[in-house]
């Protein structure tokens, strides 16, 4: 009687046990055919656009009339580079762009990475009154001051230079700043505090603390405020308009419809007939607009090992 | 005793004001900030406010003259110019439909992403490329009308190999018809179109929560799970709650982003009135207009969240 109960209650284990591990199963795997499906489908619409243009870079106009041509061009065709080159200006463009971007990233690195420090490592009175104002950076619509810094500047004579960018940069007052000081903060926040006392026992003050143990391993998060806020100043032509006067990448792709007809017209490319300009010049803007993302697609490429490295590193505990 | 008490006390005495002098090195750290920030936001947001009650004529290389106008330029944004108030209508109705949509999504995609699993690397760097390649000008070259016809005649084509006659927005229609109200239908089909933007503008969102997501530790998860719990008790009572603060901030990073994104009506059109170098005046005027009503957004997302969210320090 009591050996039957036992091997009842045993098989009800049994029984119990093999459901629960069917059910984990099922979890198991919906879960994993859900999570590629989201990471796939995601991928597949971040990454069709992209393609996409470079497909249409490719191609004739033939092929944009050809119904049959959907992403492979029939007429396989590189001039649509090289007259997209012509009409940018794209070397000379890409010069001055690269030139900017690279001022303001670096100027806005060095700023944010020494304010964003200075807000996670020091407990001074006020710190966190202070921090409301970084917050306020965050919240204002950069319009709102645009104009009078447009002015101030103006009244100064810097305008039209690189001056206002090296000035808002230093000050982490550009465009986002806030944004990054609140990232590097974090991420500076996460470094154990015994890190800056066994610095203080061996006699290193807070500035050689900072330059020679903490730069070291802020690395990635430098690197990010550094991709972002170049990406940033690539792709801007708010600040650009107002207060840098030559062309530049962003400037020209906003009026590339104007230097096609241009251009058309000066016959310094290849000449269209009159009822394909249109769909000339879409192959146009989609082979420049390639051409712009491509310089940042490379940054991204080199940056994208420490750019992932401050997003797992930013705000760890234990 | 006292001899005791005096070995104790004086290193901590001398350490705290090591300490504190340590601790005031921070201002100096600071500084370029605090400069920065009287130069270029307090003194221009004076400035701006000022310029919001007059009319702007520059003159010369360098200077520029200002001529009072009282309320006038906030009378004709708000009662004389019809367009003011539909593009702030357009851009709050685009902000709200972005924080619904936006913040589940990169939380979900966070909470996916921070999972261990084949291919992430290379998953995490596609997902986080539209941080990179979708900024100011190239974001708008997306809309591109060879591509929206390009991708139209496969997704007809699409619909043609099905055989039926119609678009796929038609079919989910034709679907749903007569058991939901139209409104329903119509947000979930914009909702359908608007996948990619969503996925677009949700990047930094989800570096923001993965960073949260980092900062609940392991055991906690463990010792829960030695108790007994499922995951999905797991996700509810740890999780969430933990990741209160990054959700506060997102929520309020996906407000000011959706209102001051180049892309909206408002400021898109700021923006050519500044390029033009006139109208300064209404320009700033509607941007104060502007900047108040994003106060008031956010200031009743931070009360309606902030006593709700659990601070774990």
């Amino acid at each position: 009687m009591s050996n039957n109960e036992t091997v009842q209650v045993a098989q009800k284990r049994a029984f119990l046990g093999s459901s629960y591990k069917r059910r984990q199963m099922i979890t198991k795997v919906a879960g994993f055919i859900f999570r590629l499906a989201f990471v796939i489908g995601a991928c597949f619409l971040i990454l069709q656009p992209l393609l996409m243009k470079v497909s249409v870079s490719f191609m004739s106009v033939k092929d944009v009339y050809d119904q049959t041509v959907k992403v492979i061009p029939k007429v396989f065709t590189i001039s649509n580079y090289s007259d997209a080159i012509v009409i940018a200006r794209f070397w000379g463009n890409l010069g001055r762009s690269f030139l900017l971007c690279l001022v303001a990233g670096l100027t806005q690195t060095f700023s944010c990475t020494v304010v964003g420090y200075g807000f996670a490592r020091f407990h001074f009175k006020g710190r966190d009154l202070l921090f409301v104002l970084v917050v306020i950076c965050m919240v204002v619509p950069t319009q709102v001051v645009l104009i009078p810094q447009f002015l101030n500047f103006k009244m100064l004579n810097m305008n039209g230079g690189l001056w206002p960018f090296i000035c808002l940069g230093l000050t982490a007052c550009a465009a986002r700043c806030g944004l990054y000081i609140y990232l590097v903060r974090q991420f500076f926040r996460g470094i154990p505090k015994e890190v800056d006392e066994a610095a203080a026992i061996d006699g290193a003050g807070p500035f050689k603390t900072f330059f020679l143990i903490m730069l070291q391993s802020a690395v990635p998060i430098m690197v990010t405020v550094f991709l972002f806020s170049f990406v940033w100043q690539w792709g801007d032509n708010t600040y650009t308009n107002l207060f840098y006067s030559p062309n530049t990448l962003a400037k020209m792709l906003n009026s590339i419809a104007y230097a096609f007809d241009q251009k058309q017209t000066a016959g310094t490319v290849s000449v269209i007939a009159a009822q394909d300009k249109e769909a000339y010049k879409d192959i146009v803007t989609a082979t420049t607009t390639l051409m712009c993302i491509v310089p940042l697609l490379v940054l991204y490429l080199f940056s994208q090992k420490f750019f992932i490295q401050s997003i797992e590193r930013t705000g760890i505990v234990g | 005793m006292s001899k005791k008490e005096n070995v104790v006390k004086s290193p901590r005495r001398s350490g705290g004001r090591l300490m504190t002098r340590r601790n005031n090195t921070g201002w100096v750290f600071i500084a370029p900030f605090l400069i920065g920030f009287l130069v270029f936001y307090a003194i221009p947001l004076v400035q701006s406010l000022v310029f919001s009650f007059n009319d702007i004529k520059i003159v010369g290389a360098t200077g520029y003259t200002l001529e009072p106008k009282g309320w006038a330029n906030y009378n004709h944004i708000l009662f004389v110019d019809p367009s003011f108030i539909k593009r702030l209508m357009t851009a709050i109705e685009n902000m709200a439909l972005d924080t619904i949509i936006v913040v589940p999504f990169s939380f979900f995609s966070a909470l996916i992403l921070s999972r261990e699993f084949k291919g992430r690397a290379a998953a995490r760097a596609i997902f986080f490329l539209p941080v990179v390649l979708s900024t100011g000008v190239l974001a708008s070259m997306d809309s591109n009308s060879l591509m929206d016809q390009l991708m139209a005649r496969s997704a007809t084509d699409a619909a043609n190999a099905m055989g039926a006659g119609f678009s796929s927005s038609e079919v989910v229609n034709k679907l749903l018809e007569g058991s939901m109200p139209e409104s329903i239908i119509k947000f979930m089909t914009d909702l359908s179109g608007k996948l990619y933007d969503v996925i677009i503008k949700s990047g930094l969102q989800i570096i923001i929560f993965m960073s949260g997501l980092n900062t609940i530790s392991p055991s906690i998860y463990e010792s829960s799970s030695i108790e007994g719990a499922t995951a999905w008790e797991n996700f509810w009572k740890i999780t969430f709650p933990m990741c209160g603060p990054y959700l506060l901030l997102n929520v309020i990073y996906t407000i000011i982003d959706s209102f001051t994104n180049i892309s909206n009506p408002v400021i898109n059109h700021v923006k050519n009135q500044m390029a033009g170098l006139k109208d300064f005046g209404t320009a700033i005027a509607s941007v104060w207009v502007y900047f108040i009503i994003i106060g008031i957004v956010l200031g009743a997302a931070f009360a309606l969240m902030a006593k709700r969210v659990f601070y774990h320090e």
